[in-house]
């Protein structure tokens, strides 16, 4: 029987039709057996699994064109002519500094490579930039020729060996990368029948065999390296150093971004973006496709298909600063956040659908006496739709409390009992502070994590991941769609698993969580403009009520939070029915009051809007039933139509991420900064 | 960074007629600056230095515009592509490392839209980029864009379906071989070329920005910049009388003269060499472009006075543009009220007023109005 016990971070390419395989993670099968061999039939197994749910239509297609984060891995390297042009003490510290500014495209696993007295010194290993170059000292790498290499892994815990850069046998080449190869199966199969000896199971370890081999014949590093770039095929940007040239940084740039930062002639840089290199120069090449070449400290040497490229005119002088890192496209990391929910939550499904340890999170679930749900902020609120869908689905109550109050339930926790502590950066203290407590009294703990490895996965029975990627701006935008799905999906399987569903309930709802992308997308693209022009009207709002009945409560407490938090207008959410108990004595003409749709209650929020409109407010619903909902006096604003709850989250939401950062923008607020807020909270 | 810009401004502006009828959109006067020089200005955001303009012989006399030096190309024929092609076969070798394409005729706030798209084009990656916005009317009037929220353009249309979308937001950056393809193929069709390449990626613009297209759009072009006006500025060359009465941000221009008891409202905007006549009442969001003359008692609400233009004693103006030289005869009434047929501009004000915008007439230019003309709403007089 194959015991899965724990995930590891590789990519596979072992399907038959040796196309290449990317984005379905595989499991370290325990007892040893971990050879390419065992893991390929698990993988086939996995797929054909894959494919009988459907879901290798929606997750990157085999041999399809790939779609990545842009931005999931930085190098750099840097190389001087003497040691006063280094601004740091060591070229190992400056490294170190050059890898701190690529850490946003990833932090979980890390190296460097120096050629240090006709050596090649490397040093690599998981963990954070700061963890592991104190443990490896970092510091104490010398020399004046050096490479490094940061990542961030979106399926499983990274290892040491896996970590980049990665040299050849003879420990003479080094190579860091970010990209992917395609035909990395192949050309490693050769490499391994021609006698090289392979450590990891990356695709990046290959090009410094490839290397060996080429400059083995030819004893030209250059041609050598021109020959590797019409072997490989697929997405690559490589910085590359070879001992016997300890004055050159070798490169190649191929779909992955890599500049060039010009020094003042006694040192110059590469690095994976110019925010990077800033420190140093303000004078930039950016690199093009199919260009490779080398650096030393007083030359730049750029080819393109064997013949030298001119770079007349190419020379970029930069006057902007490093905080408008990675924005690639948009003005603010949030609008460029709430613009990648699709495929982050694409990447989410396909992640979860396939991780095993759904099955064991549900059994847990299924066993426990009671189930508690927890986090803060924007977590919580997740928690509150996963609340909601337990009891839909599975018929099981779940207990939600903000972690920070964790006092109010202490006395209640049973052996029997299992928390779900749901937390983007997986560091959040009052989060850490219940999961704690939570064990202590001897429940089991499942996460809900964005950050591999970070400080709640590792304190908890069982982690299951969100694939968002790395976010940036301070107020959560896909975590929450992606926390949900995560929650949905649990919901689902463990309904499944008590039998309140049967399986053909259990397939459709699975196939409709699967498209929730689509409904993001779709959702953005149709509300977009308007939303534009509505935040210039409510931009002026000393104060607004959002309510909704059933979901949509819930999901007005996320949209009110986020208008608190970018906008600075007090927002307050509302169940609807309760609204008139109450918070409607403020209501008076011109106050704006958002509803929010979510199927739930329909009728009902009919008669709330007329309740509001009558004292003049100024009503905007979020729905897709606009003509039935329309002539009750407030405005609609159209969204997809779902018909399922299941849905509702990936329609709405999306919409009041839109409002709350137009508005920050009418306002002249930076969304990405709201005062008095950190993104990741850890201080109680 | 070596970049070259050029501003295409040699369009007539055919569908602002009969606004147009005198000055070409480029020139026309939009508080107090022509429309050609918005997009310099942005430009002098971005602190460049030089520009190649684009325009018909004779249109651009100025050679030096907030700090910017002006090269000028003419062009034989109007429009869009005949201008960048004018602007290539003069300049085709000297095209550095970028070329900025900007348009002429939209309007953005904050005023760093030229900016913002440089500093995305060094960040995206990309050879070739158009800025992308989204609007929530008037797709139909300018190019919708779709892209993936991966920044890639997929598709450039020249006349989107109507309605709301993402517009191209008149500025485009493009390395020497983008150039040449939108030299060799037009400019819409060889964004099309570049895309389907995929060698064309999008920013977002997500500030203010419109397209004059439709004499109406001056109405709203006006109300969102004075949207950005919130002090009161006045020249010191203007001259107050004591008694008139200035309530609200007003910006008064050099040289402009209120009468006594004249009552001007804000946000509001008075030009150079604009008189207000005595006891003349000038309501919010109005506008009254250079030498114009608002008589004695008379009264603008909502309405915009091109330059040269005069509103004789006594008449009253709602919610409508008068154009250049025109003249508008003692007591006569432009009146507005709410019409069934609105602009595409104004529909999207029903969706936040709830009722429908009222409208006003269009006056177009050098049209002369006799004492006591009663226009009624929604009239266009050539």
């Amino acid at each position: 029987m194959i015991y899965i016990h724990r995930v590891v971070s590789r990519r596979i390419f072992c399907d038959k039709a040796k196309r290449f395989f990317i984005g379905l993670y595989y499991y370290n099968i325990a007892g040893g057996d971990d050879s390419e061999a065992a893991l390929c039939h698990y993988l086939s197994r996995g797929l054909q699994e894959a494919r009988a749910t459907g879901y290798d239509e929606i997750g990157p297609k085999l041999g399809a064109p790939l779609e990545v984060w842009k931005g999931m891995c930085g190098i750099a390297g840097i190389t001087v002519l003497t040691k006063k042009s280094l601004k740091g003490e060591t070229l190992g510290s400056e490294l170190t500094v050059l890898l701190k500014s690529l850490e946003y495209r990833g932090y979980d696993s890390v190296g460097i490579a120096v050629i240090s007295d006709g050596r090649l010194v490397v040093r690599k290993g998981a963990g954070k930039i700061d963890e592991v170059s104190r443990k490896l000292g970092f510091r104490k790498v010398d020399g004046l020729t050096g490479i490094g290499h940061t990542r961030w892994a979106t399926h499983g815990p990274p290892n040491d060996i896996n970590a980049h850069p990665h040299t050849d046998c003879n420990g003479k080449i080094a190579v860091a990368h970010n990209g992917i190869i395609k035909n990395y199966y192949e050309l490693k199969k050769e490499a391994i029948m021609k006698g090289h000896t392979i450590k990891s199971d990356t695709d990046t370890e290959i090009i410094s065999h490839l290397l060996e081999e080429n400059y083995t014949k030819t004893n030209n590093f250059l041609e050598a390296l021109s020959t590797l770039l019409d072997q490989i095929e697929g997405s690559y940007a490589l910085v590359i150093l070879n001992v016997d040239e300890p004055d050159k940084i070798y490169f190649a740039k191929n779909l992955s971004p890599l500049v060039i930062g010009i020094g003042n002639g006694d040192y110059n840089l590469v690095a994976s973006d110019i925010p990077a290199l800033l420190r140093y120069t303000n004078r930039v090449v950016t690199l093009r496709d199919g260009e490779y070449g080398y650096i030393t400290p007083s030359k730049i040497h750029i080819l393109k298909k064997r013949k030298p490229v001119n770079l007349a005119g190419r020379i970029k002088t930069i006057d902007w600063t490093i905080e408008s890192i990675s924005r690639a496209g948009y003005p603010h990391f949030m609008i460029k956040e709430i613009h990648e929910q699709p495929l982050a939550l694409r990447e989410t499904y396909f992640g979860i659908s396939s991780d095993p340890l759904v099955d064991e999170a549900v059994r847990i679930l299924s066993e426990s006496r009671l189930i508690y749900i927890t986090g803060a902020g924007t977590s919580f609120h997740a928690g509150l739709v996963g609340r909601y869908m337990f009891s839909k689905f599975a018929s099981r109550p779940a207990i939600p409390f903000i972690s920070s109050e964790y006092t109010q339930v202490i006395n209640e926790i049973s052996e029997k009992d299992v928390l779900i502590a749901i937390s983007q950066s997986g560091e959040t203290i009052d989060t850490l502070r219940a999961v704690r407590w939570f064990k202590a009294s001897g429940g089991k703990i499942i996460a809900i994590s964005n950050v591999i490895e970070s400080a709640i996965p590792r304190e908890s029975d069982l982690t299951l991941y969100t694939r968002a990627g790395p976010e940036i701006g301070v107020a959560a935008t896909k975590t929450y769609l992606t926390q949900v799905l995560v929650l949905t999906y649990l919901s689902l399987g463990l309904a499944k698993y008590e039998g309140m569903l049967t399986k053909t309930e259990y397939h459709q709802k699975k196939n409709s969580l699967r498209d929730a992308w689509r409904f993001t997308e779709e959702s953005i693209r149709q509300t977009e403009p308007l939303i534009k022009s509505l935040a210039k009207s409510l931009s002026t709002a000393q104060s607004i009520y959002i309510l909704g009945r059933g979901l949509g409560s819930l999901l007005a407490l996320e949209a009110a939070l986020k208008i608190k938090e970018i906008d600075y207008i007090h927002a307050e959410a509302y169940p609807a029915g309760e609204s008139k108990h109450g918070p409607i004595a403020l209501v008076e003409p011109g106050f704006p009051v958002l509803f929010i749709d979510a199927i739930d209650g329909r009728e009902e929020l009919i008669g709330n809007i007329k309740e509001m409109t009558a004292r003049g407010a100024d009503a905007y619903i979020t729905t897709c039933k606009s003509e039935e909902l329309g002539v009750h006096g407030a405005q609609p604003i159209t969204i997809p139509c779902t018909n399922t709850q299941i849905l509702e989250p990936y329609v709405h939401i999306p919409v009041y991420q839109l409002l709350s950062y137009y508005i920050a923008v009418q306002r002249g607020l930076d969304p990405d900064k709201p005062r008095n807020l950190a993104k990741t909270v850890t201080v109680e | 960074m070596v970049t070259s810009l050029v501003v295409l401004a040699g369009g007539l502006g055919k569908r602002l007629l009969p606004i147009t009828k005198e000055t070409p959109k480029p020139l026309l006067e939009v508080m107090g600056k022509k429309l050609y020089q918005y997009t310099l200005d942005y430009a002098a955001e971005a602190k460049l230095d030089e520009a190649i303009i684009v325009s018909r012989k004779g249109w651009i006399t100025e050679r030096e515009h907030n700090g910017i030096q002006l090269r000028i190309v003419s062009q034989e024929n109007y429009g869009m592509d005949e201008a960048y092609r004018a602007f290539y076969n003069e300049y085709q070798n000297g095209i550095e490392d970028t070329l900025i394409i900007a348009f002429t005729g939209f309007i953005a706030r904050p005023p760093n839209i030229i900016e913002q798209s440089l500093r995305q084009y060094t960040l995206l990656n990309e050879s070739n980029m158009i800025l992308v916005t989204p609007v929530a009317t008037g797709t139909d009037t300018h190019a919708s864009v779709e892209f993936d929220f991966g920044s890639r353009v997929k598709l450039v249309q020249e006349k989107g379906k109507g309605g709301s979308g993402y517009a191209l937001a008149g500025v485009l950056i493009v390395n020497r071989e983008g150039a040449r393809v939108l030299y060799e193929d037009g400019i819409i069709p060889g964004l099309n070329h570049l895309a389907s390449r995929g060698s064309l990626g999008a920013a977002l613009w997500t500030g203010e920005w419109m397209d004059i297209s439709y004499p109406w759009d001056i109405l709203e072009a006006v109300a969102m910049l004075l949207d950005g006006v919130t002090e009161t500025k006045i020249a010191s060359t203007a001259k107050i009388a004591k008694t008139a009465i200035i309530d609200g941000p007003v910006v008064i221009d050099n040289n402009a003269r209120l009468d006594e008891f004249a009552v001007v409202r804000g946000p509001t905007y008075i030009g150079r060499n604009v008189l207000v006549g005595m006891g003349a009442f000038v309501r919010p969001y109005s506008a009254i472009e250079s030498s114009s003359i608002v008589g004695s008692r008379s009264e603008l609400k909502r309405s915009v006075i091109m330059s040269n233009a005069e509103i004789s004693s006594g008449a009253v103006i709602a919610d409508s543009v008068v154009g250049p030289y025109s003249r508008i005869g003692e007591f006569s009434v432009a009146k507005s009220t709410y019409v069934d047929k609105l602009p595409s501009r104004f529909t999207i004000r029903i969706f936040f007023k709830k009722r429908k915008p009222k409208m006003g007439s269009i006056i177009g230019a050098k049209v002369k109005l006799g004492p006591h003309t009663v226009i009624p709403p929604g009239s266009i007089i050539e």
